[in-house]
């Protein structure tokens, strides 16, 4: 009876002591929830990133580097806040610590590879009164914290103020270096300089994120066709030509004369997206009938003369067919008197292809007029006379 | 002792996992060839041609083959097919500067693969040419993928690519005729060519003993007949009825109230007649090749030439005179010149 007596009253003073204890905290804690000098939240909180990419990155996946404070550089970035203050009152300094969780007063981890170290200076404060006074006082690899040399009394509450910090090439702040890593910046005001009295707080979020790299690869591109029977390139189509490239030179039987030169036209059209630009050569030899032919014109640029045994060719730059966007003739081929088109050929362009015409670029779609002229003399043996002129393009990639 | 080679083990693994990652083919990052072209010689579809390709190594990777492939699209994530009757298995490496060393490896009907023993590259430009590659057998672009490897073989992930582009076409055939030429004609003048023969009629006027008469027709005459040419004069002296004025059968000088009838073909000073011929390459006949020297028989061939000429003029000079007994009458005559090519 003695022992259960005992046990009872040790009981009933631990309930008792228990009692006061939770009655205490019950009094206290109201108290402190009500305390009118514990931060209050701040309102509509923002962070604004020049860039979600992770702190590594300061160029596209095509290499090309991307400026401090664009999208595109993960390491040199900007950042805005943008807050509205919950009540009036002296604001002396702000502390922006950068953590792996939100909440304030617990532990703060820095998120990897993140910098803050580079900020030397805030590059925007609006809305403030004040003006810009504030400045940075000090950073660490996680943290920004700005005053100014006397707290100014904030009365807007309407509208929020910013703060605008890096985003330059000398002044910025490094992202985690982990892509789709959520981080945190808990925000602390204080009414002195010192950032001893907390009066407001409150923490935003942001996110680095995956960059979406966008390839696609453009192929070499070449589009080469001869003909002699014009067609249209119906732009933007550029359609080739699609004949059996015969061409007869002389009157309407094909038959050439001593006295009068005899001309005719084949075409080749091309495009291309060569960068390094595109050569049109030919390739052939002189009009011959067994162990006779038509002397070549020669190398050298020449005017038609009747009478005296010629072949050869050029570009037919008065051809209205003829259109010449990109490309050049070369030298000898097409740069005669205006209207009166001047012939070469070299018979040594059946082991030589001889240039007619060049671009130093891309070839959207050009068409070639290609004039020839045929000329006998009296000497000139009779028979049928042939040859084969082919044409190759070279692009160079 | 046992945790001692357990760690080592471990050490000797990681190292070897580290060499292989960075020596693997597959690591190395590809780079694209540049400035890469392709000059074939001959475009025409089913020929055999010369593929001359240059380009320039973008790096100093080691090389030790470069492969050629011969397909319908450039990239080479997409699967090659063959350019319609490509034929490369009979190509062979004629040139090569820059990397050199190379000999063909590997080939197929579209591919080919030139090898050496495998060795650090410069960074320059590259040429080589292959000959005897038959062109695809229809007109189209198509394209040679060239991929370099670091490997003699062409094994494993290429270091190096790039694509080069060209095209089979039709070739401009281009066909005329040269015909059997003969211009030939005549006239009291002519010009220029033949459509400038102006004249055919001669009035000597009135003859006498006492002076010569003399005029002179024209003739332009060029062939390219490979057997040249004949023209002769065909035709009578000068007659009125029966009665004539002689014509001189063999070269005679000009007499004076001597009957006489006939011509030459050069320029006379007695009487100061007629030119010599101009151009071409005719050649006169003796008979009638003489200054001074006159003929005329009917039917005599008065120039020629033993092939084609250009277009030459020729001048026919005549000379008449009478004696004192030349009976009186009106007297003419009529001349044929015909000329003769044979093609």
């Amino acid at each position: 009876m003695g022992k259960t007596s005992a046990y009872i009253v040790r009981m009933a003073d631990g309930s008792l002591a228990t009692f006061f204890l939770l009655l205490l905290i019950l009094l206290f804690l109201p108290i402190r929830l009500v305390d009118a000098s514990s931060p209050d939240e701040l309102i509509s909180r923002s962070l604004t990133v020049t860039s979600s990419a992770n702190g590594l990155i300061t160029s596209d996946i095509a290499g090309n580097p991307a400026a401090a404070g664009s999208g595109g550089n993960g390491a040199e970035t900007g950042e805005t806040f943008s807050f509205i203050l919950p009540q009036t009152g002296n604001v002396g300094s702000i502390d922006f610590l950068y953590c792996t969780t939100p909440l304030p007063g617990t532990s703060c981890t820095a998120p990897t590879g993140l910098s803050t170290s580079n900020v030397h200076a805030v590059q925007a404060q609006t809305n403030w009164a004040g003006g810009t006074s504030f400045s940075v006082s000090s950073v660490t690899s996680n943290e920004i914290k700005i005053s100014q040399a006397s707290p100014v009394n904030q009365t807007n509450t309407s509208t929020p103020v910013i703060l605008t910090f890096g985003g330059l090439s000398n002044d910025y702040i490094t992202n985690p270096t982990t892509s789709n890593t959520t981080f945190f910046v808990r925000i602390s005001l204080y009414s002195d300089n010192a950032f001893t009295n907390e009066v407001d707080q409150g923490t935003v979020a942001s996110s680095t994120a995956t960059q979406i790299n966008l390839t696609a690869k453009v192929q070499e591109e070449l589009a080469f066709s001869v003909g002699t029977t014009y067609v249209s390139p119906n732009s933007p189509t550029c359609t080739p030509f699609n004949d059996a490239g015969a061409l007869q030179l002389g009157d309407s039987n094909g038959v050439l004369s001593a006295s009068q030169a005899y001309f005719a036209n084949s075409y080749f059209r091309v495009s291309t997206n060569a960068t390094h630009g595109l050569v049109i050569e030919y390739s052939g030899n002189t009009l011959t009938s067994g162990s006779n032919n038509i002397t070549a014109i020669g190398t050298t640029e020449a005017t038609s003369t009747p009478g005296s045994p010629q072949f050869g060719l050029g570009m037919d730059l008065t051809d209205p067919d003829n259109s010449f966007t990109y490309l050049t003739p070369t030298a000898n081929y097409g740069l005669g008197g205006a209207g009166t088109p001047e012939f070469a050929f070299s018979a040594a362009s059946t082991t030589s292809p001889v240039p007619l015409a060049t671009s130093n670029g891309i070839i959207v779609c050009d068409t070639g007029s290609v004039r020839y002229i045929g000329n006998i003399a009296y000497s000139t043996p009779a028979g049928i006379y042939n040859t084969t002129i082919t044409y190759i393009a070279i692009p160079t990639y | 002792m046992m945790h001692k080679l357990k760690y080592a083990a471990y050490g000797i693994s990681f190292t070897a996992l580290a060499v292989i990652a960075l020596l693997s083919p597959s690591q190395v990052k590809a780079a694209e060839l540049i400035d890469r072209s392709l000059e074939i010689s001959n475009p025409v579809v089913s020929a055999a041609s010369t593929y001359n390709f240059t380009f320039t190594l973008p790096d100093t990777t080691q090389v030790g083959s470069i492969s050629f492939l011969f397909c319908t699209q450039p990239l080479d994530a997409i699967p090659c097919y063959a350019p319609s009757n490509i034929d490369t298995s009979n190509a062979t490496l004629a040139q090569q500067s820059g990397e050199t060393g190379f000999v063909i490896g590997q080939q197929t009907a579209n591919m080919i693969l030139i090898s050496r023993t495998p060795a650090p590259t410069s960074s320059e430009q590259v040429q080589y040419v292959f000959n005897n590659i038959i062109n695809p057998s229809t007109t189209l672009n198509f394209f040679i993928r060239i991929s370099t490897f670091q490997t003699d073989n062409g094994s494993g992930t290429y270091t190096d690519f790039g694509a080069v582009a060209t095209a089979t076409t039709t070739g401009v055939n281009v066909s005329t005729q040269v015909p059997p030429i003969l211009d030939f004609c005549t006239g009291l003048i002519i010009t220029g060519d033949c459509s400038t023969a102006n004249g055919y009629f001669i009035q000597f006027g009135d003859f006498n003993s006492l002076n010569t008469a003399n005029a002179t027709s024209m003739m332009e005459v060029g062939t390219n007949a490979s057997s040249g040419m004949v023209i002769t004069v065909n035709g009578t002296t000068m007659t009125a009825g029966n009665y004539v004025i002689n014509n001189l059968a063999n070269q005679t000088p000009n007499t004076i109230g001597t009957s006489q009838f006939g011509l030459n073909l050069r320029a006379n000073t007695n009487p100061v007649v007629g030119n010599d011929p101009i151009g071409g390459s005719v050649i006169l006949a003796t008979a009638y090749d003489v200054p001074n020297q006159y003929q005329f028989n009917n039917g005599d061939i008065i120039a020629y030439s033993p092939g084609p000429t250009n277009l030459a003029k020729l001048t026919a000079s005549y000379i008449i005179n009478i004696s004192k007994s030349q009976t009186v009458g009106i007297y003419d005559t009529t001349l044929t010149y015909i000329c003769t090519a044979s093609f």
